[in-house]
């Protein structure tokens, strides 16, 4: 069932960021959210991963199993990249399956290291790998290439892509050219 | 270096104001003291007052940590419980604690009173340290397990652990200390019979201030003691994890 959006009102205060706001989001699909900064992107995701209420408006086809990159890392201090990982999906995947994703993704020499001792970059790419073996039905991605370099972006798009296939993944950016590169629909906000 | 130098310095002016007073009713020198604590220390009664105080305090003391926390995790949980238990913590806390030694010896076996009296010191602090460090768990975090549809149990290990040991170890430490002062002091009003209170009344009813001296340094480090064992295995335990 795809997703539905009719309608989606939100204010913060006096301040209004969605008004009336429509969509159809395919199942099964890529679908980028693309807007300048403010134009309640972020706020939107948020209200379809359960994170928000709308003031006003319906949504129908969410999926009870979600995962997420957050706008922040939200990752436990002073656990290791492994052990972040596995806090959403347990026993269920293997530290050998963990490990390899780490190191596809350029994490191979940082496994073990707190993620309070990771770069920017780093922290951001754990989170990735976390959102993406939690092995749920729809990804929430919140501008997930940030801080990250030109090459990094290239090689983390191309991991996003090869193990969220069939999957709905729905993704916020104010960048035309991510959006272009996870090839997806598009939906541009403001 | 630092540390020992200072109780040097502290010992050396003890040793100076003995020997101005020059009275030893009203302080002895450190050296009667430790002579007291090697004629003491050999002895089977020794043993078996220390074991008696330090058994029942710190079972007070373990008791007040694990319903302390316990009942803030319910508070942190349900607000309700928090509002009804918040006369009992502020009671507690405002309590003169010879109030409620006296009220226990009405109540309890004057052997148990120590207990009692421990557990009572620690359980507010406890409670309050521990509430406060589960309102102040990262809300970000919690909604992230949220989402992601994390189980209790590691939620407990991943997210509430780390933040509550520095609560935790903080509410531990200060409320040990207190456990062995309101304790003892308990024994010295209830006077049981082969605990370190008795010695210590005993010490003042024949005006033997080299004894009471000599029991009070028993009492600093066995609470030291305890307090250094304590931290070390708390942090051990609270810090045990997965090496990635």
């Amino acid at each position: 069932m795809d997703i539905r959006l009719d309608n989606i009102s939100k204010s913060f205060g006096d301040k209004k960021v969605l008004t009336n706001f429509s969509a159809v989001i395919k199942k099964g699909k890529v679908t980028c959210i693309m807007g300048p900064s403010g134009c309640g992107k972020t706020t939107l995701l948020n209200i379809m991963a359960g994170l928000l209420t709308p003031d006003e408006g319906n949504i129908t086809g969410i999926p009870e199993r979600k995962s997420a990159v957050f706008q922040e890392e939200r990752l436990c201090e002073t656990f290791g990249a492994i052990s972040n990982v596995r806090i959403v999906c347990g026993k269920n995947v293997k530290i050998e399956t963990i490990k390899e994703h780490l190191n596809r993704i350029g994490l191979g020499d940082s496994l073990n290291k707190p993620v309070n001792r990771l770069s920017g970059g780093m922290r951001r790419r754990v989170s990735i790998v976390r959102a993406v073996l939690a092995d749920r039905d729809i990804l929430f991605l919140d501008e997930p290439f940030k801080g990250l370099d030109k090459d990094t972006k290239i090689s983390v798009m191309e991991y996003i892509k090869e193990y969220t296939k069939g999957k709905t993944v729905i993704m916020v950016t104010h960048d035309k050219k991510e959006a272009e590169a996870m090839e997806g629909d598009l939906i541009e906000m403001g | 270096m630092e540390k020992a130098a200072a109780v040097l310095a502290a010992l050396l002016l003890w040793q100076l104001l003995a020997m101005a007073i020059n009275n030893r009713l009203l302080l002895v020198t450190p050296f009667v003291v430790l002579e007291r604590l090697f004629r003491m220390i050999p002895t089977g009664d020794f043993w078996r007052s220390v074991a008696f105080s330090v058994s029942r305090i710190l079972s007070g003391f373990l008791i007040g940590s694990f319903i302390g926390t316990l009942l803030a995790v319910i508070a942190g949980r349900f607000r309700i419980a928090d509002i009804l238990l918040r006369p009992y913590m502020a009671a507690i806390k405002a309590t003169p604690v010879a109030s409620f030694i006296i009220l226990c010896l009405i109540w309890l076996n004057s052997r148990n009173l120590s207990v009692f009296i421990s557990f009572l010191m620690v359980l507010p602090i406890v409670y309050t340290n521990v509430l406060l460090g589960i309102r102040s768990t990262d809300k970000q975090l919690l909604e992230m397990a949220d989402l992601f549809n994390i189980g209790w149990w590691r939620r407990l290990r991943y997210i509430y652990i780390p933040h509550l040991t520095p609560y935790i170890l903080s509410a531990c430490t200060v409320s040990i200390g207190l456990s062995w002062k309101a304790g003892v002091a308990a024994e010295v009003i209830g006077i049981p019979t082969g605990s370190i209170g008795e010695r210590l009344y005993e010490a003042k009813e024949y005006f033997s201030t080299g004894d009471l001296f000599a029991w009070t340094l028993v009492i600093i480090a066995l609470s030291i003691l305890a307090e250094k064992i304590f931290v070390k295995t708390l942090t051990y335990l609270l810090n045990l994890r997965e090496t990635y």
